[in-house]
C-alpha cells in the first residue's frame, strides 16, 4: 500500500506540472464560468420583470404591457443554462479524464522514466494502481472544484432543479472514472492520443446498433445529468446509489483487464 | 553465492526467428566486476533488461541472488543506471533522491543522509535545488548514477553509465566503483568503453549477435601463447636457424628479442639455443589488450 500511495503522490505531481492539462483545466473552468454569468443574467432578467410586475399590481393596473410568455422564456432559459452547466461540466470532466488517464503510464513508458522506477522494489501492481489513484485523485480535486461552483451558483440564483444540479459533479465523477478507466486499457496498447480517441468511441451508445458489444461496453447514460435536466427527468438518490455502484463495479473489471495486460507488458528501450 | 545467475535465456521479440538473446549461462559471483561487452545490437542492453525484469525471457530464467528476476523484492538490494536515462523533470535534483529513497524503503533519516553525500560526492550539491527539467546530460547522468548508490546496493547494475560523462565525472565513476568492488559488492557494466572494463573489472563476456562468444577472467582472456625470450648476441648462423624453426627475431645492439607463437617453436627455440651454448636471459608471456580481443572475437 506504501508503494501504491508514493507512485499516487508522485503522479499527482506530474499530473500538476502537465501543461496541456492546465490549459485544459483552465479553459474548462472559464467556460463554466461562462455559463454561470449566462445563468445570471436570465435570472437578473428574470427578477427585474417579476419587479415591474409588482409595480404594475400595486399600482392598480388592470393589464400586463410585456409579452405573458417571456416569463416562461426566462425561465427555460435558465433551465437550459444549468443544463449546459452540467453538460460542460460532465464533458471538461471526460476530457480531462481522457487526457489523464491516457497518458498517465503510456506517458513514462514513451520518456523511460518507467524503466527507473520499476528498478526499485516496486510491484508492477503497485505502479499500476497507483498511477491510476493519482489521475482519480486529480480528477476527484477537478468534480470537488466544479461541485463547489455548481453550490454557489445555486445558493446566489435560487437554482430550479438544483437537486440535479447538485448530483452532476458526482455523476461526472463517476462517468469521467469510467471512460479514464477504458483509456487507460488502450493506452497499454496504443499510443495515447488513439487510445484517446477509441475510448471516446467504446460506449454502448455509439454501439448501440449491435447488440452484443452494446451488451458489453460501459454505458455512459446513468452518468447523464444534462439530459435530464433537459428533459426534467428527476434523478433520485438511488438513482446515484446505482450509478455509484455500476461505476465500482465497471473500474474494478477495467482495471483488472489493465493488470493483466500490464503485468506481462515488455518495458523496453525508450521511443 | 551467485548474485547473478542466466539459463539458458533467450529472447525473440516478436514473431520471427531472430533473437536477440541466445541461450545464455552467465553466472557472475557476489563481490565480482564483471563486463558485458559486444557491439550494437549484441544483446547486452537485453539481457540487463531481462535480469531486471522489464521484459520477459522467451526461454529460460534469470535470477539475481537466488532468487527470479520477477521477484520485486530482491531489487531492494539492486541499483540500476539505464542506457538512455530518463527522470521525472517535474522535480528538484534531491526531492528526486528522496522520492527514490521512499520507493527503496530507506528510512526518511538514513535517506537525506545518503542523498547529501551522494549529491557531494558527485559534484551535484549546487544544482540539488534546481529543477531535474534544466540539468545538463552530464549532471543527469551523475544524478542518475546517484539514484543508483542510494541504497547502497549488494548488485550495481550499469549500462553505458560513462558515455555522457566528462574526463572529471569518469575518474569519479570509476573511483566510486572501485569502492563498491573493495566492499564486496557486485558491479555488472555493459559499456563500448574497452578500457573502462580492462581496469574495473575481473570477469568479462562477450556478446557477438546475440549469443555468448567469450567469457573469462581479464587474464585468462588476455593471456596469448605468445612468448619472447630476451638472449644476448646470437652466433653466426644461428638468426637463420631460429626463423627456420618459425621464431621472429629481433636485434638491438647486443640484446636479441626471439619471439614464438606457440609452445611447439618455443621449445624447439630454447633447444636451439642451448645447443649453440646460447643462454636465456629473460623469458615474457604477451598479453594482447581488450580491445585486441574484442575485435579479433567481433570480426570473427
Amino acid at each position: 500500500m506504501r508503494f501504491v500511495l508514493l507512485i499516487a503522490l508522485d503522479t499527482m505531481r506530474s499530473l500538476r506540472r502537465h501543461r496541456v492539462l492546465l490549459a485544459f483545466l483552465i479553459l474548462s473552468l472559464a467556460g463554466m464560468a461562462l455559463v454561470v454569468t449566462g445563468i445570471s443574467n436570465a435570472m437578473q432578467e428574470l427578477e427585474r420583470k417579476e419587479h415591474v410586475h409588482a409595480n404594475y399590481a400595486s399600482a392598480g393596473a388592470a393589464t400586463r404591457t410585456d409579452d405573458p410568455t417571456s416569463d416562461i422564456k426566462a425561465r427555460e432559459i435558465i433551465v437550459t443554462f444549468n443544463g449546459l452547466f452540467a453538460g460542460a461540466m460532465s464533458l471538461a470532466g471526460s476530457l480531462l479524464a481522457l487526457v489523464m488517464f491516457c497518458t498517465v503510464v503510456s506517458s513514462e513508458l514513451h520518456t523511460g522514466t518507467i524503466r527507473v522506477t520499476l528498478a526499485k522494489p516496486v510491484p508492477r501492481w503497485a505502479y499500476l494502481v497507483g498511477r491510476w489513484l493519482g489521475a482519480t485523485a486529480v480528477l476527484a480535486a477537478y468534480c470537488v472544484l466544479a461541485g463547489a461552483a455548481s453550490a454557489v451558483l445555486g445558493m446566489r440564483y435560487h437554482v430550479q432543479g438544483m437537486g440535479l444540479l447538485a448530483s452532476a459533479p458526482w455523476l461526472s465523477f463517476c462517468g469521467s472514472l469510467v471512460l479514464g478507466a477504458v483509456g487507460l486499457i488502450y493506452s497499454l496498447f496504443v499510443r495515447a492520443p488513439v487510445a484517446g480517441v477509441l475510448a471516446w468511441f467504446t460506449s454502448a451508445t455509439w454501439f448501440s446498433w449491435l447488440p452484443p458489444l452494446y451488451a458489453v461496453l460501459p454505458s455512459y447514460q446513468p452518468f447523464d445529468v444534462w439530459q435530464a435536466m433537459m428533459l426534467g427527468t428527476s434523478l433520485g438518490p438511488w438513482h446515484l446509489v446505482v450509478a455509484t455502484l455500476y461505476t465500482l463495479d465497471l473500474v474494478v473489471i477495467l482495471l483488472l483487464i489493465a493488470w493483466v495486460r500490464f503485468r506481462r507488458m515488455e518495458i523496453t528501450e525508450p521511443d | 553465492m551467485l548474485a547473478i545467475e542466466a539459463k539458458g535465456l533467450s529472447k525473440r521479440f516478436g514473431r520471427g526467428d531472430r533473437f536477440a538473446l541466445r541461450d545464455l549461462n552467465l553466472g557472475v559471483e557476489e563481490g565480482e566486476a564483471f563486463g558485458l561487452l559486444g557491439p550494437n545490437g549484441a544483446g547486452k542492453t537485453t539481457a540487463l533488461h531481462l535480469l531486471l525484469d522489464f521484459i520477459h525471457p522467451t526461454e529460460g530464467s534469470a535470477l539475481l541472488f537466488g532468487q527470479p528476476a520477477s521477484d520485486a523484492r530482491t531489487r531492494a538490494r539492486v541499483g540500476y543506471l539505464p542506457q538512455s536515462l530518463s527522470l521525472h523533470t517535474y522535480y528538484r535534483g534531491a526531492d528526486l533522491l528522496q522520492f527514490y529513497g521512499a520507493l527503496l524503503e530507506i528510512p526518511p533519516a538514513l535517506r537525506k543522509e545518503r542523498a547529501a553525500m551522494l549529491l557531494q560526492r558527485l559534484g551535484l550539491d549546487d544544482v540539488a535545488r534546481r529543477r531535474v527539467s534544466t540539468y545538463s546530460k552530464g549532471t543527469l547522468q551523475r544524478l542518475g548514477f546517484a539514484q543508483a548508490l542510494l541504497n547502497d546496493p549488494d548488485l550495481l547494475i550499469l549500462d553505458e553509465p560513462t558515455s555522457s560523462l566528462d574526463p572529471l565525472a569518469r575518474h569519479q565513476f570509476s573511483e566510486i566503483v572501485r569502492e563498491l568492488k573493495a566492499r564486496g559488492k557486485t558491479v555488472l557494466v555493459s559499456s563500448h568503453l574497452l578500457s573502462e572494463v580492462e581496469t574495473l573489472c575481473d570477469r568479462v563476456a562477450i556478446l557477438k549477435d546475440g549469443a555468448l562468444a567469450r567469457i573469462g577472467s581479464l587474464g585468462d582472456l588476455l593471456a596469448t601463447p605468445r612468448v619472447r625470450l630476451h638472449v644476448g648476441r646470437l652466433p653466426p648462423g644461428l638468426l637463420e636457424e631460429l626463423m627456420t624453426l618459425g621464431a621472429e627475431v629481433s636485434m638491438a645492439g647486443a640484446q636479441t628479442t626471439v619471439s614464438c607463437a606457440d609452445e611447439t617453436v618455443r621449445t624447439r627455440v630454447a633447444a636451439a639455443l642451448e645447443s649453440r651454448g646460447v643462454g636465456i636471459e629473460r623469458t615474457e608471456s604477451e598479453c594482447r589488450s581488450l580491445e585486441d580481443l574484442f575485435m579479433e572475437t567481433v570480426a570473427a
